[in-house]
């Protein structure tokens, strides 16, 4: 019995276009737990931890005072984290932005660390230890980590795991908000975040596209439907993408293709229809088929 | 997967109105996320920039622009995600943050009784406190009968050591050390005969040491003289000043916290880069016009300012201020980077007026406590004036004590203007003090020098909106030193 995480309950994966979460390959992890490596299994939005036979019972045992397994620990955490906007503040804005500080979770700390027979909430204990200059590494990073974190703040150990989950992470919470504000579900008071995070995101794609760190450009966001745009003029660069770009381009990994740069993409049966643009403003069209 | 490529010779359709409008004014949470995204960039490329965010991050708090607390929460969550790229010193500074977030004070600080001193003769032979023994002429200040300890601001000085004896340049003079406590103390006792060990704080160096020996357990407050060690110092009773509290508000909030920022920033604040943060920030998000008379104040001040580098304006026209974000309004150039003095508004050009008449030296209790003022209020102990300007021994409560490298948000506190009786204004800074995160304690130095003709002088703890008003009668300083 696995014990499923319900990503982002909102979200019907079949009605996206081209970055549904299912069109992200499954991934898994390995992670030190009971004595033994267990596997965290994601595949289609869902998180899983196959090696527990009852997850949900041991969990029950914890609110009773039982010590908590580091599988429900990063499983409880994945699905409160899910749909939270700060994940976007903290995780990476992609390839060239990898996260090298070391963190120490609960859930890799001897477990003397937590607050035992308290009822479980035991995670979110962090310490974190900038390792300069190294790429990011395999997951836990643990020996290498000084000082104290918040401990109420699960966010930078899910983002520190290995196997990719923390990019699936990441999706997730870009599907979630990328329904909300198709639906006009989304509260305004998120609205900033969301637009830092598509804008940040969107200037460090276009300064990889360019090769230019430095890049002169304006971004625009879009209403939801809007088709994206692009023009250049003396060098500087205007974009105005709606925050689905994220969805349908940026979290497939698709916002630079064959040295143009994506602003649309959208499914066509198995393959995909990408709207690009070159960096002398020309627009052209590229189908990703599916061999 | 295979990839093929079909040129579309359609041009796109005109791009509709964006909802958020890169070239115009930007709301202040999306602006300071802007800030952060940039800081990230940095933090990715080996540096640090959380100054600039925690800079503007308190000017937008202080004008209203963003709620406190969502300014916190963005400082908050940038700063850890450039140490979650490698930034420790990011990492720090989250982790020392929550102890100085400081709050208002529930009530005004109480003063206690401050009183002159005058030192009593000592029997001959031996050393006396006020004067001269062991090489170093000593002088006590004041004291202060508080309800905790029991207070005596002294100085120490001596000529160099090569005074008279060119072979001794460069030794320097060991301090007065068993003056200052040594490993032991001293004993300070009362009139009540009590008597309770007294510790030296302070410091010094060369020729010059000032600090306080304080008791852990006060004295009497009602004692009329004090015993050090064995030497009498006879307490003068004083009577604290006059304080008021009065509105100095004018125009916006933004203008009255710019022309507050102006004097109570730290001289090295926000120096470091072309660009002025918090600026930056009213003008991105249209809380300050572009071309308001309090930004040519604020930049003609800057401009004029000593030893404090021209910034903003260094920027060439057109500069995108959250760089490559879009085309934000940003601090516009200002042609030359100097100002006229004529433009400097009086207060400023009376600041730094140039002094010939030697300031007077002496010391002056005052003990008065101003009411909490926009939720800061201080303790004004004592003023001294020396040569180099006067200073005023300080206790401030309440705000968020300036940070110098703009890594926390901070509220305003005091910026300590002061006027004599002759129009000249004064305006002071901390010269050394120390923090406990809810009260900052040490020595507001005020300049220029005090005027020697000046007959009283008004204190002005001022806050953006309101000020207190402290005003003091001046000594005959000649009689008084």
């Amino acid at each position: 019995v696995t014990q499923p995480i319900s990503a982002v309950p909102a979200v019907d994966p079949t009605v996206h276009r081209a970055g549904e979460l299912v069109a992200l390959p499954p991934t898994q992890t390995l992670l030190a737990c009971s004595g033994q490596t267990h596997r965290l299994t994601w595949s289609a939005g869902t998180l899983t931890a196959p090696d527990h036979d009852d997850l949900e019972g041991e969990q029950l045992l914890t609110a009773l005072g039982a010590e908590a397994v580091p599988c429900g620990q990063v499983l409880t955490a994945w699905r409160a984290a899910a749909a939270e906007p700060r994940v976007l503040v903290l995780a990476s804005r992609g390839p060239s932005d990898p996260l090298t500080a070391a963190v120490t979770p609960a859930w890799a700390a001897p477990a003397t660390s937590g607050p035992a027979g308290t009822g479980g909430s035991s995670f979110g204990w962090y310490a974190y230890s900038p390792i300069r200059g190294g790429p990011s590494g395999a997951s836990g990073q643990a020996g290498a980590a000084v000082g104290d974190g918040d401990p109420a703040d699960p966010i930078p150990g899910l983002l520190r795991l290995g196997g990719g989950l923390p990019a699936r992470l990441v999706a997730s919470v870009i599907t979630s908000w990328t329904v909300a504000l198709r639906d006009g579900t989304a509260p305004a008071a998120v609205q900033p975040a969301l637009t830092a995070a598509l804008i940040g995101r969107v200037h460090l794609a276009v300064a990889q596209w360019l090769d230019e760190p430095a890049v002169d450009i304006e971004i625009g966001v879009l209403p939801p439907g809007q088709p994206a745009t692009h023009t250049t003029t003396s060098g500087s660069h205007r974009l105005q993408l709606p925050f689905s770009w994220l969805t349908d381009v940026w979290v497939p990994g698709l916002a630079t293709v064959l040295g143009r740069f994506t602003l649309d993409a959208t499914a066509r049966g198995p393959d995909l229809l990408l709207d690009t643009v070159t960096t002398d403003g020309h627009h052209d069209q590229l189908l990703l088929r599916r061999a | 997967v295979t990839a093929g490529v079909h040129p579309n010779d359609t041009p796109p359709d005109p791009p509709p109105d964006p909802v958020v409008r890169p070239a115009g004014v930007v709301a202040p949470e999306l602006y300071l996320r802007l800030v952060g995204e940039r800081i990230l960039r940095k933090a990715r490329a080996g540096g640090s920039a959380a100054g600039e965010l925690g800079t503007a991050a308190s000017a937008l708090a202080a004008v209203g622009g963003v709620p406190a607390d969502v300014a916190v929460t963005v400082l908050d969550d940038y700063t850890l995600a450039a140490g979650l790229r490698g930034d420790g010193d990011a990492l720090h500074r989250l982790h020392r943050s929550p102890p100085h977030r400081s709050g208002t004070p529930a009530a005004a600080p109480v003063a206690p009784k401050v009183a002159g001193c005058r030192a009593v003769p000592p029997p001959a032979g031996t050393s006396p406190v006020g004067g001269s023994g062991d090489g170093w002429a000593w002088e006590v200040h004041y004291a202060v009968l508080a309800d905790d300890e029991t207070t005596l601001a002294v100085s120490a000085s001596t000529p160099p050591p090569w005074e008279g004896n060119p072979s001794r340049r460069g030794r320097g003079r060991p301090a007065p050390h068993w003056r200052m406590g040594g490993s032991g103390g001293m004993d300070m006792g009362d009139d009540t005969g009590r008597v309770e060990p007294a510790h030296f704080s302070g410091g010094g160096g060369g020729g010059s040491w000032a600090g306080h020996y304080s008791t852990r357990a006060a004295l009497s407050a009602g004692t009329r003289w004090l015993e050090l060690d064995g030497h009498r110092v006879e307490l003068i009773p004083t009577s604290p000043p006059p304080v008021t509290v009065q509105d100095h508000s004018e125009g916006t909030p933004v203008e009255s916290y710019l022309r507050h920022a102006l004097a109570a920033a730290d001289p090295n604040r926000d120096r470091r880069g072309g660009s002025d943060p918090a600026v930056d920030a009213l003008l991105a998000t249209g809380a300050l016009d572009p071309g308001s008379a309090v930004l040519a104040e604020y930049r003609a001040v800057h401009a004029d300012a000593p030893n404090r580098p021209a910034r903003y304006w260094q920027s060439p026209p057109g500069t995108v201020m959250v760089s490559q974000f879009g085309p934000f309004p940003t601090s516009v150039p200002q042609p030359g980077g100097g100002a006229a003095a004529e433009d400097l508004p009086e207060c400023w050009r009376s600041v730094r007026r140039t002094v010939t008449a030697p300031a007077p030296v002496g010391s002056l209790p005052l003990g008065v406590a101003t009411p909490l003022v926009e939720g800061t209020a201080a303790v004004l102990l004592a003023l001294s004036s020396t040569p180099d300007g006067f200073t005023v021994d300080t206790i401030e409560t309440g705000g968020q004590a300036a940070d110098p490298d703009g890594e926390q948000v901070t509220s305003p506190v005091f910026a300590w203007w002061a006027r004599d009786d002759l129009g000249q204004w004064y305006l002071g800074d901390w010269s050394s003090w120390s923090s406990t995160g809810t009260e900052r304690t040490g020595e507001v130095l005020y300049r220029p020098p005090l005027d020697p003709r000046a007959r009283t002088l008004r204190l002005l703890p001022t806050m953006p909106s309101r000020r207190a008003v402290i005003d003091v009668a001046l000594p005959d300083w000649t009689a008084a030193s």
